[in-house]
């Protein structure tokens, strides 16, 4: 399979343009923080210059304009006011449209940056310049930006014909980066191992480098491997370059841009110079760190004296598995030495350390960890640790390095996830029936390797599921923009609150829940608050609030919408409902019922139909999606308090606990987190035989379902009839079983499509022994009784009348 | 997904490359299939949509669901619905013996690829059949819908059907849905 280029631009694209979308959101919430205004401008500069290699011209220019106006910000010539934000928020929808391909023919961009940098209250004459010729607009507007000088694409935007002043402004907005002048820095990269394959060319990466300042090479030739060993078309060399001059991470990564995922690099600042240290020496006596700075790094340096440097340098090339995990501490540590006087010392360890590395390019699984932690870490506070304490570190596990940046993540193909579960489904499935084995055979030996293999296939069942799960926050994070922009098409004010979102799904099914979340959202918004004068009169805050939030309730996630408006209203629903035609006129419904009628097709309350919702399309697909996730929907409403809707969910689609019984002569599962509690069937109740009917347990009545008979089984009753107690949410109900075999781990096959309409069973799994066994749906289940409850209550009230 | 259809797509070629040793016009005008017979009537399949042929192992019934794929069945590690056609066919349901056999079949149902097993009183033949040969199902005189079989062939003097496994299960679906509205 080859990779295509465009498409890997836009997945990366649109993750970019998401979190654009959360910083500009979370500007309107920080108007002020000058960090959020550069991690908007960092996404931009980000996304024009891939965008400008991948050919999306459109888009890099539209958003070197867009750049542009944000660098006023970023200086301080212009506020982030909440008009800048909104124009900027279309901007951003704007970019994520160009870049599906959708072009701009009604010159939309053109129209975007002048609202804009109107805006911002730039003059008319830069305005009138951006709808006339885009193009041309980089110069007519406001000086180049310096800082993101791409000597990449510095042809396709016409930079340097503003050079002059370009150059003034590289200072400036490099100080607002990195907070401090560097006098260089140096790199240490490996390039990864297909990079020649893919057509990337070192020397063109050293020409580019060269662009950015004066440099010096070293290449390491210590990878090599034998000649036998060797594959031509992999790049063994490590380079160490040492850049001179004023240079921003953001350049260098623009340089590696294609291959900055894949490889390993380090960028270390050089702060002071010895006479020694090559080419940054006429720097070196320029001293412009604060004095803080500068005693902490020769603090440092002293620490790292003290240290006998043969140890630094015999741990960093060492061949310990330890000291390959940690070989980026193992570079932050080298660091002060090389700083502190021992520079050439430092380098070799620092070859070593590459060299070492490179000599195992099969265990590259550190490799993303490692990358992300030198990323985001920045290595001059890494640097700033007493040596003692970083020696300490190197000791550490990875994993606490792991931890610690937590953001370390890498990108999975789904396919390969699927394979994974389904093998480990399989997996499952083998040692279940090796625990029979073994326990059938009484042999201590097998029992005990049969129990260590369950361990362990248990624990790579947890694992593996918990990579199939997602934080519903992700999801969440997705509706902060929806609430933004219906608040100020509705006029109404309102706060939008998140909580549970820690709370995991399966990725599977979080995908499905967006669209009848956004139903649920819209909805509340737009019937369920009362408009701004209507809240104050009615004596309410007038901010509205409409909660989004997720939590754990026994085996199942429930995400409840919630809104303090107004509440349904029973009377209007009804007549709505009858003058529609869902219900006769004369229908005796009770209150609940009657909120339901909301999911019925083609219901809508809204008086007039607005383009957020009032087509009645809304709530019955909303139902639909819910109950296709196997999941339920409630609704609980209070006049003038409010309304939740809640919708309760399986928290997983692949391997559960689950609780095996007998019903006739069939085996069947149940969720074991579903279940309460196990009782005997009282002989009353198995005389009677009846297919459902109440019993007491600790003084409350729970409708029971003989499951014998709803299956239809002709075998004879079992002599030990069990009730199994099942709840789902707070409805509980108990299911008649002939036995209780025992637990076992139920790895969860969908139905077939064809029996999508079978409503008792959410699945089936394979026993030990090889045989099917389904499911039971508690869920529907606990319906089924509760509605039979009611209706046998009813029935006992109309024969006491 | 896309991989594994490649895969079987592959695959699926190269069984027929193997299969009919001859290309080019004899290819397009044979087919290849097996052969199976359910009570009295003989059955023939496309060879290219069965993935095998296993013998019945333990059976799964699903409560409360259509007589006509009412079991499930384990064919190593994945969980396969049944579908019967005597049920279909009106024929009597006979219980296994030594002959019956089950076919794992492809059937793209919905625009989604679908396994499923049939069940077979006995296997008889894998076979080349001129598709010549085979022709639309009357109208008229059946004793099931016209559209359950994708045509009607004669093998040696007897009479086979070319079942349409597609068409039954999506109008066996639709017939449910009709009878029990959701």
């Amino acid at each position: 399979m080859s990779v295509d280029p465009v498409a890997t631009f836009r997945q990366e694209a649109a993750e970019l343009v998401e979190s654009l979308e959360q910083t500009l959101l979370d500007l309107t919430e920080a108007p002020d923080d000058a960090e959020l205004v550069d991690s908007a401008f960092r996404a931009m500069h980000t996304l024009k210059g891939s965008g400008s290699m991948f050919g999306f011209d459109d888009v890099a220019t539209f958003l070197h304009d867009f750049e542009t106006a944000f660098d006023r910000i970023r200086k301080g010539e212009a506020a982030t006011s909440a008009q800048v934000l909104s124009v900027s928020l279309r901007a951003k929808d704007h970019v994520a449209n160009l870049i599906e391909g959708s072009g701009d023919p009604d010159g939309l961009g053109a129209a975007l940056i002048a609202d804009l940098n109107a805006a911002l209250g730039v003059g008319a004459a830069g305005t009138a310049g951006a709808s006339a010729d885009p193009m041309a607009e980089p110069e007519a507007q406001v000086p180049a930006d310096g800082a993101v000088a791409d000597p990449t694409h510095d042809g396709m935007e016409d930079e340097p014909t503003a050079e002059g002043e370009a150059a003034g402004d590289a200072d400036e907005a490099l100080l607002t980066t990195t907070g401090s002048a560097r006098l260089g820095v140096m790199l240490r990269y490996r390039l990864p191992a297909k990079a020649l394959g893919f057509g990337t060319d070192p020397l063109l990466l050293l020409e580019e480098l060269a662009e950015l300042g004066p440099i010096r090479v070293e290449t390491s030739a210590a990878a090599v491997p034998r000649l036998e060993d060797l594959d031509p078309t992999t790049c063994y060399l490590s380079f160490i370059v040492e850049i001179a001059g004023d240079v921003a991470d953001d350049m260098i990564d623009d340089v590696f841009l294609f291959i900055r995922d894949e490889m390993e690099l380090e960028i270390l600042p050089l702060e002071l110079g010895e006479p020694d240290d090559g080419p940054t020496d006429g720097a070196a006596g320029v001293d412009e760190l604060g004095h803080e700075e500068r005693d902490a790094a020769r603090r440092e340096g002293e620490g790292a004296a003290a240290e006998p440097p043969s140890e630094a340098e015999v741990e960093a090339a060492g061949d310990g598995e330890d000291e390959r995990k940690d070989k980026d501490k193992g570079g932050g540590g080298e660091q002060p030495a090389h700083e502190g006087g021992e520079p050439h010392d430092g380098g070799r360890v620092a070859q070593g350390g590459t060299a070492a590395d490179a000599g195992r390019p099969s265990e590259d699984g550190m490799a993303p960890d490692a990358h992300a932690t030198k990323r985001e870490g920045e290595p001059a506070s890494a640097n700033k640790l007493p040596a003692a304490e970083r020696t300490a570190r190197r000791s550490e596990p990875a994993t606490a390095q792991g931890a610690k940046h937590g953001a370390a993540s890498m990108r999975v193909s789904a396919d390969r996830l699927n394979q994974l579960m389904d093998q480990v489904g399989e997996l499952v499935i083998a040692n279940a029936r090796l625990a029979e084995v073994a326990g059938a055979s009484h042999d201590q030996t097998l029992l005990n390797v049969a129990e260590e293999v369950g361990r362990l296939s248990a624990g790579l069942r947890d694992t593996a599921m918990g990579i199939r799960m997602v934080s519903v926050g992700t999801l969440f994070s997705r509706f902060r923009r929806l609430v933004h922009d219906l608040s100020a098409e509705l006029g109404k004010e309102l706060r939008f609150v998140a909580s549970g979102e820690e709370t995991e799904l399966d990725k599977t099914m979080l995908d499905q829940l967006a669209d009848p979340l956004v139903h649920l959202i819209r909805n509340a918004v737009d019937h369920g608050l009362e408009d701004t004068p209507t809240r104050r009169e009615r004596g309410k805050d007038a901010v509205g609030t409409v909660t989004l939030s997720a939590a754990y309730e026994g085996a199942e996630v429930v995400i409840t919408v919630a809104d303090d408006g107004a509440g349904l209203d029973a009377q209007r629903i009804r007549t709505k409902a009858i003058a529609s035609g869902i219900i006769a006129h004369d229908a005796d419904l009770d209150a609940s019922a009657i909120h339901r009628l909301i999911f019925e097709p083609g219901f809508s309350t809204a008086k007039a139909v607005t383009s957020v919702s009032g087509r009645g399309v809304g709530m019955d697909v909303v139902r639909r999606s819910i109950e296709g996730l196997r999941g339920a929907i409630e609704i609980a409403t209070e006049p003038s308090e409010g309304t939740a809707i809640k919708i309760r969910l399986p928290s997983t689609l692949a391997i559960i606990d689950g609780m095996l019984v007998r019903v006739g002569g069939a085996r069947y599962a149940i969720p074991l987190a579903a279940v309460e509690e196990c009782v005997e069937l009282p002989d009353a109740a198995r005389s009677t035989g009846a297919r459902n009917s109440l019993i007491t347990i600790r003084d409350e009545l729970v409708p029971f379902l003989t499951l014998r008979a709803m299956f239809g089984s002709s075998e004879p009753a079992g002599e030990f009839q069990k009730i199994v107690v099942v709840s789902s949410g707070d409805v509980r109900a108990g299911l008649v079983v002939d036995q209780i075999i025992g637990s076992s781990q139920t790895v969860i096959k969908r139905l077939s499509p064809i029996h999508e309409d079978v409503k008792f069973f959410s699945g089936a799994t394979i026993l030990g022994d090889g045989e099917v066994a389904l499911i039971l749906n508690v869920m529907q289940l606990a319906a089924q009784g509760q509605q039979l409850a009611k209706a046998s209550e009813a029935g006992a009230l109309e024969l006491a009348a | 997904m896309i991989n594994q259809e490649h895969y079987l797509d592959v695959a699926r070629r190269g069984m027929s490359d193997l299969n009919v040793e001859a290309l080019g016009t004899r290819a397009q005008n044979v087919m290849r299939v097996v052969t199976f017979r359910l009570a009295d009537q003989l059955f023939a399949i496309d060879a290219n949509s069965v993935r095998e042929i296993i013998e019945p192992g333990p059976i799964t019934r699903i409560p409360a669901a259509p007589v006509h794929c009412d079991c499930l069945i384990n064919v190593r590690g994945a969980v396969i619905p049944m579908a019967d056609l005597r049920v279909l066919f009106s024929m009597p349901r006979s219980a296994c013996d030594e002959h019956s056999r089950i076919l794992v079949v492809e059937v793209t149902l919905e625009g989604d690829l679908l396994v499923i097993g049939l069940w077979a009183d006995a296997v008889l033949d894998v076979t080349n059949v001129d598709r010549a040969e085979i022709s639309a199902p009357p109208k008229v005189g059946m004793r099931f819908s016209p559209s359950f079989v994708a045509g009607v062939g004669r093998l040696d003097g007897e009479v086979f059907f070319v079942p349409s496994i597609a068409s039954i299960l999506e109008m066996e679906r639709a017939r449910e849905r009709d009878v029990s509205p959701t």
